[in-house]
Order: structure tokens, then C-alpha cells, then sequence
């Protein structure tokens, strides 16, 4: 397979390559889908797997029903934004999914543990989203650390933009809020 | 006092990072799991190459031999309302080649349709034809 770096044709682009090109043309564009959205989708498994093999397994189960989807296997996918807004709920499935099947952990919505020892304000921050409410810390994580639009958290969610909007602004106005994060919001 | 510098639409930059500190570092993806990911895609869209000659030739040896009995043996004129409902594929009303190009098509994807059924497909719409030529 050959190696594909920063592909310049959008998500619509490759995924109406892999719905009708040929063999060769078809993998090649599903590769440079894999490449560009792989990170996100690892990151979406571990920050609901807090498991490592478990993120692996999830990204291979992604990428794999992605791959479903296009002929011969499927109908083909009619993609009209970037496919972030598909992969997302599917990733999160997976890995939750997984997770609890394994005897790793009790609790599908504890907290997160750090990965390694935290930065100063992390242990602030850690709390200060362990009091949101999870359809909240949602948008919010999608929205400001894996960078997705109102329109794209919509549609990973299945809700109305409003709605994203409203529970956007109640995170943040939680955060200016609360004491462990206020002084993020005030002037040096 | 100091002023709030953000509205409720956005975040502090230093929050921000705060926030992708607390997600933690995303781990690297091992090249035995891009491989195994990368192979699965070229086999599925490689079989795709295959199933799209699987249903290429059924098809054309149906239009062939249509074609051969319809035009060579006996004229070609559209069947009247003597057919099995089933024989309409294409759900025009009457039974005609469009049916039996549909029909071989459709066995690509579906296991039980037997090239015996399209063959008999075949045979039904020449006997139509003689049938019409009788009658006239």
C-alpha cells in the first residue's frame, strides 16, 4: 500500500471515490481517510475505553463498518460534511461497548484516570468537569479539544444545533463558575 | 475587579489547553494495526472488482441469447398480459428481455437466484412470442 501524505481532496471527495472507483483508486482513497482521521478516532476510544488495548481494538471496529458501508459489502455512503460526524458515534459505541464486556472496570462513567502524572491545574480541571453533566462535558470536549463544529457536533450527537449551542454555553458558564476554573476567566 | 475577557461562546486559550492536557497525550498507533486496517480495505474493494465481472457476464450471456432467439428466430414484439406476475421483474406490466438483463443482475447479490431461473426467464419470453405470432 503506498503511503499517502496530507491528501488534498476532502472527505466528500475520497468517500464518492471509495462508493465508484476502482480496486486500486478505492483503496487508496479509504487509506487516506483512515490516515486523516485515525488520531481522532483513537482519542474518542480512549477517552471512553481509559483503556489503551481496548482504543486499538475499538479503532480497528470503526474503520472496519466504514468499510462495510462502500460496495460491494454496502450501498455506499452519501457523506455531505467532514466524516468526523460519522465515525464519532460509532468509535464511542465500540468502546464503550467493549469496555464494559471486559472486567477491566465497574463503572462506565467514572472519572478518567491521568495517563501519567498531572500538570499543575489538572487535578482542578479534572474536577471541575467531573461536575458537569456528561451531555455537557461532551460537547464541550468534541467542541474545543477535538475541534469539531456546532453543525458537526449536531450531527455526531443526532441533535439539533441549538441544542449544542445551549449545552455549550451552560459547560462554560459552569466552569466561569466554579472555583476550581474561574480564575482561567478573569484578566492577568 | 477584574473583568471576565471571554464570552460564553468560547473558552480561554489556557483552559483550552488545560482541557487537551486532561484528554491526554493520544497514543501511537502500531504499524500491525494500520496493516491489518489497510489490508481488510484493499481485500473488500478488491472483491469488488470481481463481483462487478460476476454479474458483467451472466448479463451479457442473457442479452446474448435473447437477442439470438428473439431476432434471429422469431421477431420481437412485447408480450401480452399471458405472464406470471413473478416474470415481471421490472414491474412494467409486461415481461420482456428488460426483465431477464434485471433478473441475471440481480443474482449477483442474491444466492438464490439460479442461472436455471434466468434461463427459464429466457424460455418463457421466446414462448410468449411464439404464442403472440400463433394467435395472429
Amino acid at each position: 500500500m503506498s503511503t499517502i501524505r496530507e491528501d488534498p481532496r476532502s472527505d466528500v471527495q475520497l468517500v464518492g471515490l471509495c462508493n465508484d472507483a476502482g480496486a486500486k483508486e478505492a483503496a487508496e482513497a479509504f487509506e487516506a481517510l483512515y490516515r486523516r482521521h485515525r488520531s481522532f478516532v483513537l482519542r474518542v476510544a480512549m477517552r471512553f475505553s481509559k483503556d489503551r488495548d481496548i482504543a486499538l481494538d475499538a479503532l480497528q471496529e470503526t474503520f472496519c463498518y466504514l468499510l462495510r458501508k462502500f460496495p460491494p459489502e454496502g450501498e455506499g455512503l452519501e457523506l455531505t460534511a467532514r466524516l468526523t460526524s460519522l465515525l464519532y458515534p460509532v468509535a464511542k459505541h465500540y468502546a464503550l461497548d467493549m469496555r464494559r464486556k471486559s472486567d477491566r472496570f465497574t463503572d462506565a462513567d467514572s472519572a478518567p484516570e491521568p495517563h501519567s502524572a498531572p500538570a499543575h491545574g489538572t487535578d482542578d480541571i479534572a474536577g471541575a468537569l467531573a461536575g458537569l453533566a456528561p451531555e455537557r462535558r461532551e460537547v464541550l470536549m468534541l467542541r474545543f479539544v477535538d475541534g469539531l463544529t456546532m453543525e458537526e457536533i449536531a450531527a455526531a450527537l443526532g441533535i439539533p444545533v441549538g441544542t449544542v449551542k445551549s449545552r455549550t454555553h451552560l459547560a462554560i458558564r459552569q466552569l466561569r463558575d466554579d472555583p476550581k476554573t474561574r480564575d482561567f476567566f478573569l484578566e492577568p | 475587579m477584574p473583568e471576565e475577557k471571554q464570552t460564553l461562546s468560547d473558552l480561554p486559550p489556557a483552559l483550552i489547553q488545560g482541557l487537551r492536557s486532561h484528554d491526554g497525550a493520544t497514543p501511537m498507533v502500531p504499524r500491525s494495526v494500520d496493516k491489518a486496517i489497510l489490508d481488510r480495505a484493499e481485500a473488500h474493494f478488491g472483491s469488488r472488482r470481481t463481483s462487478r465481472r460476476r454479474w458483467a457476464l451472466p448479463a451479457a450471456a442473457a442479452a446474448a441469447a435473447v437477442l439470438v432467439t428473439v431476432f434471429v428466430v422469431q421477431p420481437f414484439e412485447p408480450a401480452r398480459q399471458t405472464h406470471s406476475i413473478a416474470d415481471d421483474i421490472d414491474g412494467s406490466g409486461s415481461v420482456d428481455v428488460l426483465d431477464a438483463f434485471l433478473l441475471a443482475r440481480q443474482r449477483v447479490d442474491d444466492p438464490s437466484i439460479t442461472q436455471a431461473r434466468v434461463d427459464a426467464l429466457l424460455g418463457r419470453i421466446v414462448s410468449l412470442s411464439n404464442e403472440e405470432d400463433h394467435q395472429t
